[in-house]
């Protein structure tokens, strides 16, 4: 029990600590790739820690959900790293819990909260950014359940340590079509829910054209600092989430050996970062699409899950 | 290769011929189609080739020669010679209905497929339970995308796709005597050759190959 603990604590830390040098790698790649030089790896610490060295404006008209978002965006994506293999095979404490649909709904929690605080302050770009997510977050939403439902035939269950156990048992349930175009679609949810280029551009600087970062504008330093530190959060946990559950459970530790749980954190660390490379080449790759067009990127991914779910339900 | 093998593989081929049949309803130039067109023609040949081997029957990698020249290369090939200014059009192609419509219009008919073919298939061999209701789904897809899209190359490609879907179903029902699929395999050349030319007569005389234009009738002035 204790050790579970202490394991679980050290899944949270990985999460807290890794996420800024996950985002510090894709935005070096990704200049790279643009034949730029680009920022050091290590940009997104030095970022947080001017964030949150410096004084805070808030407007005197913004209510207490304005005060409040920070800490909630930060907070979602620690509590489910409580729920999701992050280091670990075997389930922790707080594995039941919840499923994976729980976890979709603190995620979307989050997601609630940064709207309604961008809506908050009255900025006109906070509501138009927050219209659009919700436009997007609306699209993705039955995609996600699309994907729990496959994943519910396949693993009978929508626990995360469930179903990689499932998956992780033989080669032939790997190479299976179903579990192939869940992880395709998958993919294209992460680059719609954390505003990658498809969908949106997060490195671009003109507030009429944003969708997720506008949501931020009126932040400043430790609000900023959060909000920053929750969305490379959120983009590590749902990389977790492909990568340990829905991919290739590799590398995960299978006992409770303190060494074997401290190798696991290179192993993922590798993993994640091998991913991290095949974001930046599909942000490098692709243009962003118009905001009229989102609708069909996001419906060529529900096409494919839906694919996955009447191949699973019609051959199995 | 063990049957167990063949038959997921055979999945896999199949799944992905499907998904480049949704690929192709959803995209918007008429080069990207081509290019979606291929990918779903290399797929049937390896699915093709794939059963030839399992099967060990002759008629049936004599089909998937014929199925790996004609399909994805000489009728690519006959597209681009003979259509090339419509090709290279960088336009988007109309449709009658928008892209999102189109592909819940497509999940429906996916669902029908599906449901259409499930009495015929207990009992059937794993390569037959897979490939039948795939083959359907991807003919009757290709109806959608001829009735939907307004532009004469798009629309011979959709003929391709009913004759793929057949093809891909037939595959898989008859192992000897193939004789059917003979013809099929090259009936296909001939369609895009007939097709193909039609359409540059259409756009000589229309100086276009949007056919959906042609739908009103107008007299030439006599003055």
């Amino acid at each position: 029990m204790t050790t579970h603990v202490v394991v679980n604590l050290l899944q949270a830390l990985f999460v807290l600590l890794f996420a800024p040098l996950a985002k510090g790698v894709l935005n070096r790649l990704k200049e790279r790739f643009q034949a730029r030089r680009g920022p050091p790896i290590l940009q997104p610490y030095y970022d947080l820690w001017k964030l949150f060295h410096k004084d805070e404006v808030i407007s005197d008209r913004a209510s207490w959900v304005f005060r409040f978002t920070p800490y909630v965006v930060f907070a979602a994506p620690l509590l489910v790293t409580l729920l999701i293999p992050v280091l670990t095979a075997y389930p922790l404490f707080m594995a039941f819990m919840a499923d994976m649909v729980g976890a979709g709904f603190i995620l979307a929690l989050g997601g609630f909260f940064a709207s309604a605080a961008a809506i908050d302050t009255g900025n006109p770009y906070g509501a138009m950014g927050a219209s659009r997510t919700r436009m997007v977050g609306f699209l993705v939403e039955p995609i996600f359940m699309m994907i729990f439902f496959t994943v519910s035939f396949i693993a009978n269950s929508t626990i995360p340590y469930l179903v990689q156990q499932r998956w992780v048992e033989s080669s032939a349930a790997f190479f299976a079509p179903a579990h192939l175009l869940v992880m395709v679609a998958f993919v294209m949810i992460i680059l719609a829910e954390t505003g990658k280029i498809p969908v949106d551009n997060p490195s671009g600087d003109f507030e009429l054209a944003m969708i997720d970062e506008a949501k931020n504008l009126e932040y400043s330093g430790r609000g900023a600092a959060l909000m920053h530190w929750g969305g490379s959060m959120k983009l590590l946990v749902l990389m977790c989430v492909l990568l340990n559950v829905l991919v290739a459970p590799w590398g995960l530790a299978r006992s409770t050996a303190a060494l074997e749980v401290l190798l696991a954190i290179p192993l993922i660390a590798f993993k994640v970062l091998l991913f991290v490379v095949v974001l930046a080449v599909i942000e490098a790759s692709l243009a962003k699409l118009r905001l009229f067009r989102i609708p069909e990127f996001l419906g060529a991914a529900f096409v494919t899950v839906f694919v996955a779910l009447i191949v699973q339900v019609f051959t199995a | 290769m063990s049957l167990s093998v063949v038959a997921s593989l055979n999945t896999l081929f199949g799944v992905l011929f499907l998904l480049t049949t949704f690929m192709m309803l959803a995209l918007r130039q008429t080069q990207a189609i081509l290019h979606a067109y291929v990918a779903q023609a290399l797929l049937l040949a390896a699915s093709t080739v794939l059963l030839a081997i399992a099967s060990g029957s002759t008629e049936l990698a004599i089909v998937a020669l014929i199925t790996l020249v004609a399909k994805p290369v000489l009728v690519p090939v006959l597209i681009v010679r003979l259509l090339a200014p419509a090709l290279r059009a960088k336009r988007e192609v109309q449709a009658v209905i928008n892209v999102p419509a189109a592909l819940s219009l497509a999940l429906a008919i996916s669902v029908l497929a599906y449901f259409v073919t499930q009495p015929l298939l207990p009992g059937a061999d794993p390569i037959v339970q897979v490939n039948v209701p795939i083959g359907l789904d991807v003919l009757l897809l290709g109806v959608v995308m001829l009735a939907i899209r307004r532009e004469a190359v798009p629309q011979l490609m959709s003929l391709m796709v009913i004759d793929n879907g057949a093809f891909f179903a037939g595959i898989a029902i008859t192992t000897s005597s193939a004789l059917v699929e003979f013809a099929a395999a090259l009936e296909g050349v001939m369609v895009v050759m007939i097709v193909a030319l039609l359409t540059r007569t259409i756009a000589r005389f229309v100086g276009s190959t949007e056919v959906g234009a042609l739908s009103a009738l107008r007299e030439r002035s006599t003055r």
